[in-house]
């Protein structure tokens, strides 16, 4: 009779063992889960970040980013200088050979091969043929194209405020439209 | 133990009469009855224990699938454009000049107007609304819809949306601390 209640207690403690193991691997396993779910997520996230940043940087240089002359409320990021750009697009020839020696590099980083500027709201030509910026078509275009080159893989797009300074009945104020910077790279480093 | 009863017959009526088992036959009946026990208490514990395991594996499906189909508030693409639109020049003018959306937003919620008479919330609606129309254009796209809000606090005081509002969204928030107020200014683009 012994024997058969130590038998009944071994199964006991056996059960309870094998119950509790199960209770924590599955408990472990919703943890370990969740928080793989949460690196999945933040992985996409910077990766996306990451892509839209190499376009946002480009976007932030000096030579193309909103000076202190404009009063944004504060937020400069993001804000691209449209006469700037317009200058900066005539005279684009003495930045194609400035880098580190390197022939991916460019002025602008390693292989970026098209930097492109289009306007988004408001649109000057309702039509959908694009009206490229030029001396004469400024300020009423819809494209500024600062490198053309061969549009390789995905390019990368970020929002940017394209702001100029305008001037009506001798008072100036700047004016800023909704515009996306599309930057291709042969390579993403 | 009959020979004890025999012996004592006085103990084995006191030990019936507490309902004590005495005999080996009761000894018997009484372990059979606690085996019978454990092993309903091992059940017991056994059922508990799937239980609670079936509930954290439904809790753990709920949690991975709520995960795929909520939006992402910090996506930098909507975030982005919501710093340019409300970076953007409207064409209400007051006596310091023409007014970006913020500083209409702003105008809006004290009731302002514009120079030429019309109201900053008519004025401010009016921008927002092409300017997602055309930003965000819903035919043959892959967006659905899109809702801006404009908020104090808890409260709407301006709403725009377009087309269906679904669980798969990104967006971006602004938030700025205005007269003890906070006013959030937020963008959902639904997929």
């Amino acid at each position: 009779m012994k024997t058969k209640k130590s038998q009944m207690k071994i199964q006991q403690m056996a059960f309870m063992i094998i119950a509790l193991t199960v209770f924590l691997a599955l408990a472990g396993l919703m943890i370990v889960a969740v928080r793989f779910a949460d690196i999945k997520d933040s992985a996409s996230l910077l990766r996306e970040k990451n892509a839209q940043l190499l376009a946002v940087k480009i976007a932030n240089t000096p030579e193309l980013s909103c000076g202190k002359g404009f009063n944004l409320g504060g937020t400069k990021s993001n804000c691209i200088d449209f006469d700037k750009v317009m200058m900066l697009k005539q005279k684009i020839d003495k930045f194609k050979n400035v880098g580190t020696g390197n022939s991916e590099d460019n002025f602008w980083g390693r292989g970026v091969t098209n930097i492109e500027i289009r306007k988004v709201f408001p649109v000057e030509n309702s039509s959908g043929v694009d009206k490229e910026c030029t001396i004469g078509t400024y300020p009423n275009c819809d494209v500024i194209r600062l490198l053309s080159g061969e549009i390789i893989g995905t390019p990368t797009i970020s929002f940017v405020s394209l702001c100029r300074k305008e001037s009506e009945e001798r008072e100036v104020y700047d004016k800023c439209e909704i515009a996306k910077i599309i930057v291709s790279y042969d390579k993403v480093n | 133990m009959k020979s004890r009863n025999k012996k004592n017959p006085q103990k084995s009526e006191i030990e019936n009469s507490l309902g004590f088992p005495t005999s080996s036959r009761h000894r018997n009946l009484f372990n059979s009855v606690g085996n019978k026990k454990s092993q309903e208490e091992m059940l017991g514990f056994v059922l508990i224990v799937v239980l609670v395991s079936v509930i954290l594996l439904i809790l753990m499906m709920i949690y991975l699938n709520r995960d795929s189909t909520q939006g992402d508030m910090e996506n930098a693409e909507a975030g982005n454009y919501l710093t340019s639109l409300i970076q953007m020049t409207s064409d209400c003018k007051d006596y310091g000049g023409y007014k970006s959306v913020r500083e209409l937003a702003f105008s809006c919620l004290d009731g302002e107007s514009c120079l030429d008479g019309r109201e900053t919330c008519e004025v401010l609606e009016l921008e927002i609304s092409e300017a997602l129309e055309t930003s965000w254009p819903l035919e043959n796209r892959p967006e659905k819809g899109y809702e801006f809000l404009l908020k104090v606090e808890n409260a709407t005081r301006l709403q725009v949306t377009e087309g269906n509002s679904t669980g798969n969204f990104i967006g971006g928030v602004k938030d700025y601390s205005r007269g003890g107020e906070e006013v959030f200014i937020s963008l959902r683009v639904y997929y």
